[in-house]
């Protein structure tokens, strides 16, 4: 557009230039021409009337002036507006018509132009009532299907073998992230699209899921669903069901993990499971009592009446004992619910695989194997019991002081034994049964569990013992039944992709594994973003104005996600100007118990982890989140984007870049001004509009448009 | 000499009636009704054979049955889990930590005295070749 601009000028100077050569040629020649006689009498003639020639001049000049003045007013700005205009209605704003001031010609322009414009708008207008009516009834199976989905009672999420999330519910949302917990820092985790899966799961956990799968996968077997379990929101355990997706050729393309609650009926599983064994354990006690006695008494039927009396006593007491025990019926409990925590069949050498790898990573310990072979197998429920493994190797580790293990398979009758052995000091069995009854934790990985709840789930015991055969050897032994070989009673079915696209939901992440290159060279399209937006108590961060709003929402894939937001408000710790509550609607009492800066921006920073910021001016929140970095030692590091800076990049004639001007441009409504909410939503949708305006600039990728941006900045700070 | 035997069980219904069982078998018997009680008893009467519950009060009967096996003094020791834990894996854990025998609660007066006899008989007959 400017090059135009100094075309206009370049015209008019040469045409200057060139009237301005004709006169003085045109004077050389005819002083040639004359005598002096008559060049004298010029020149006195000139003399005589300077000032009325030299206002003749100057009346000449201001008038040349006034018509190009005129002509670029009337004529050649209304033009420059009009192209720029152009581009806004056709990709952008179909409804944008053109009210340019300018001369009669121009404005039968815009009149024509208007009536082109309202005919593109009316034929776009029709063509998109044709696409929505044909889409319409995908649209509806695809609501039942999103319907379906919310309502589930377990969480789904979807993702691809790089990890990257493509569907998740709502339930799944609930199940692992809650904003309130605030107080474990380590359960606040975000789940959304094109995230990553290892914020939510432990990233070995889902690793090792997707390798058992694929060996499964491999042998033909039927039953290619995996289980682990974790830690859910608010101290809950989760199962999760790892089913695998397959692309035509049978290749593992991505996993759907369905999560479900299972604290509940673990603490119902526990209770039955302790109400069940003293129970029988009870009932055996007792019933021992009664038949020793009475065996007793008939087998000697001549003893002293005493003994015989206390014999009967004892029937008598035991009897009435069983009673009271039957009266505690455990299958009469409401508690009394099976449990829905499946073992599953792995090799044991797979076991100490992964105990070896994750010893010498975490806490430098040396496992060596003994015994082992392919063939032994044990059900387990492989994180849960692998942390079992893990948290008395390293009771074993700082209680003997060993730095070297031996694993061992020890097969017996119906069992299997695992045993962790070591030689030096030997470890009193009070200290395994206080592990017995602790939570299981190692490093930082932990359940709610007890080693004891886990041992009892998988029908094992677990023992401390001397080595009889090598001195000053000790070792732990878990005892395991062997596996029975019976078909899972259900199983769920296998996904495999169509060839061509799934129906309902755009899946073509699937083919890009969740891989990070340098986000500068990738297309502004396909970057993903966190568009915020601050609310402050004044304009001046250096002198003690503070946040206390943030809003901020996700664009992935060019959509804005609506239900991906981050929205918090902040206790300044100070008060809050009257001229600025006017502004934003936010009084004092309505950040009263709300958490403060330092809590908000750790989790903002989370949120906007690997995206690209956006924000309208941005150079004013980025500074209030900068003079946070040395109270929350949270730095923003991503690329930022300012939409203002942008629109001057687009826009370049129009004056006005601020919020409402540009989103009345681009036809964005704005739902809540002054929130920052409303406003990140706003910043989003006119993020997106200017994305197709930028291509037309060839401006496609990141690096461009940061150079575009920096451009403009410098350009607007001239003037 | 009659041989010794060791009733460790805090449930007197239990202990009434083994005691005069073993007492007619004609061998001398000692009760303890705890984890600690018994480990006192071995050192100073060393027994010839231990019946022995699980589920004790404080020290419980397999780290008794461990602290027994540890000690070289009492490797013919005869040791029998009497007890209520009956589940195959409870067992196992007994079994390897050197038991001689697991019986589980309920039991016949017979099993008991012909297991105590058996065990006893071969003590015998190591001592006596």
């Amino acid at each position: 557009m400017k090059r135009r601009g100094h075309k206009f000028w370049q015209a008019i100077a040469l045409s200057f230039a060139a009237w301005l050569i004709i006169c003085v040629g045109f004077a050389v020649w005819f002083k040639a021409q004359l005598s002096p006689e008559a060049l004298g009498f010029l020149l006195d003639l000139f003399k005589d009337h300077f000032g009325p020639l030299l206002i003749l001049a100057v009346l000449l000049l201001l008038v040349g002036a006034l018509f190009l003045d005129s002509v670029l007013r009337k004529y050649i700005r209304p033009l420059r507006k009009i192209t720029e205009q152009i581009s806004l209605v056709n990709p952008t704003n179909p409804s944008h018509r053109f009210e340019i001031a300018g001369a009669a010609e121009i404005q039968q322009l815009c009149d024509r132009l208007n009536e082109g414009a309202a005919h593109y708008e009316s034929l776009l207008n029709d063509i998109e009532s044709r696409v929505n009516s044909a889409r319409a009834h995908s649209e509806e199976e695809k609501n039942i299907l999103a319907a379906i989905m919310s309502e589930l009672p377990e969480g789904v999420i979807v993702c691809n073998p790089g990890g990257q999330i493509l569907l998740y519910n709502n339930r799944a949302r609930l199940l692992l992230s809650s904003l309130d917990d605030r107080s474990h820092e380590k359960s606040l985790r975000f789940i959304g699209l094109g995230r990553s899966i290892f914020e939510v799961f432990d990233e070995n956990l889902i690793r090792h899921t997707i390798d058992q799968i694929t060996a499964k996968l491999e042998h033909n077997e039927p039953d290619v669903v995996s289980y682990f379990v974790s830690p859910g929101a608010e101290n809950t355990l989760l199962r999760a069901e790892a089913v695998p997706v397959l692309n035509h050729r049978r290749h593992f393309s991505g996993l759907i993990l369905i999560l479900s609650d299972i604290t509940q009926q673990l603490e119902s599983q526990n209770y039955l499971n302790l109400t069940l064994k003293s129970f029988t354990r009870g009932i055996r006690a007792s019933f021992a009592g009664i038949r020793s006695a009475i065996e007793t008494i008939l087998e000697y039927p001549h003893m002293d009446a005493t003994r015989l009396e206390t014999l009967k006593q004892i029937i008598h007491k035991e009897s009435l004992n069983i009673g009271e025990i039957l009266k505690r019926d455990p299958t009469l409990s409401s508690h009394a619910m099976f449990n829905q925590w499946p073992l599953v069949r792995v090799a044991v050498r797979d076991l100490f695989e992964i105990l070896q790898a994750r010893c010498r990573q975490r806490i430098q310990l040396k496992i060596q194997m003994e015994n082992l072979n392919a063939e032994h197998y044990v059900s387990v429920d492989h994180s849960s019991f692998l942390l079992a493994l893990l948290t008395v190797i390293q009771q074993i580790q700082t209680t003997a002081g060993v730095s070297e293990l031996t694993c061992r398979l020890t097969p017996l009758k119906r069992f299997v034994g695992l045993d962790l052995l070591w030689s030096g000091h030997p470890i009193k069995a009070d200290a395994m049964r206080a592990w017995e009854t602790q939570p299981l934790v190692f490093e930082k990985e932990g359940l709610s569990l007890t080693l004891r709840e886990v041992i009892d789930h998988h029908h094992g015991e677990i023992g401390i013992y001397a080595s009889r055969r090598l001195k000053n050897t000790f070792y732990v032994r878990f005892f395991l039944p062997v596996p029975y070989l019976i078909k899972p009673e259900k199983s769920r079915s296998l996904t495999i992709l169509p060839e061509s696209r799934p129906e309902f939901y755009d899946f073509d992440m699937f083919l890009q594994a969740g891989q990070h290159p340098e986000f500068e060279n990738r297309k502004l399209a396909k970057l993903t973003y966190t568009v915020f937006d601050l609310e402050t108590t004044g304009l001046n961060p250096a002198e003690g104005d503070e946040i206390i709003s943030v809003g901020a929402i996700r664009i992935v894939n060019g959509r804005l996600l609506q239900n991906e937001r981050f929205e918090q408000l902040v206790d300044p710790r100070r008060s809050i100007p009257w001229t600025s509550v006017r502004i934003h609607g936010i009084h004092p009492e309505m950040l009263v118990g709300m958490p403060t800066i330092d809590e908000v921006l750790p989790m903002f920073h989370d949120f906007a982890k690997d995206t690209i910021l956006v924000a309208h001016n941005a150079a004013f929140d980025m500074r209030f989140l900068q003079l946070k970095e040395g109270q929350t030692g949270v730095r923003f590091v991503n690329p930022v984007l300012d939409t203002l800076l942008l629109s001057a990049v687009v826009h370049p004639s129009h004056e006005d870049h601020n919020l409402e001007a540009i989103a009345k441009r681009l036809g964005v409504r704005i739902l809540a001004r002054h929130t920052a909410m409303g406003d990140a939503v706003a910043t989003g949708e006119m993020f997106l509009k200017f994305l197709p305006l930028l291509s037309q600039q060839q401006i496609f990728t990141l690096k461009e448009a940061l150079a575009a941006s920096r451009k403009t900045f410098y350009a607007r700070k001239q003037f | 000499m009659p041989k010794e035997i060791l009733i460790v069980d805090d449930e007197p219904s239990i202990v009434v009636p083994i005691q005069f069982l073993m007492e007619q078998q004609g061998y001398n018997v000692i009760i303890a009704k705890n984890g600690e009680d018994a480990l006192d008893v071995i050192l100073k009467y060393k027994p010839d054979l231990i019946l022995l519950d699980i589920m004790l009060p404080g020290i419980d009967g397999y780290e008794v049955c461990e602290i027994v096996r540890l000690n070289p003094d009492f490797r013919n020791v005869k040791i029998i889990f009497l007890t209520a834990k009956g589940r195959e894996v409870e067992i196992a854990k007994g079994m390897a930590l050197g038991a001689d025998a697991y019986i589980i609660k309920p039991f016949s007066n017979a099993e008991v005295v012909a297991k105590v006899k058996e065990l006893l008989e071969k003590t015998h007959e190591k001592t006596g070749t």
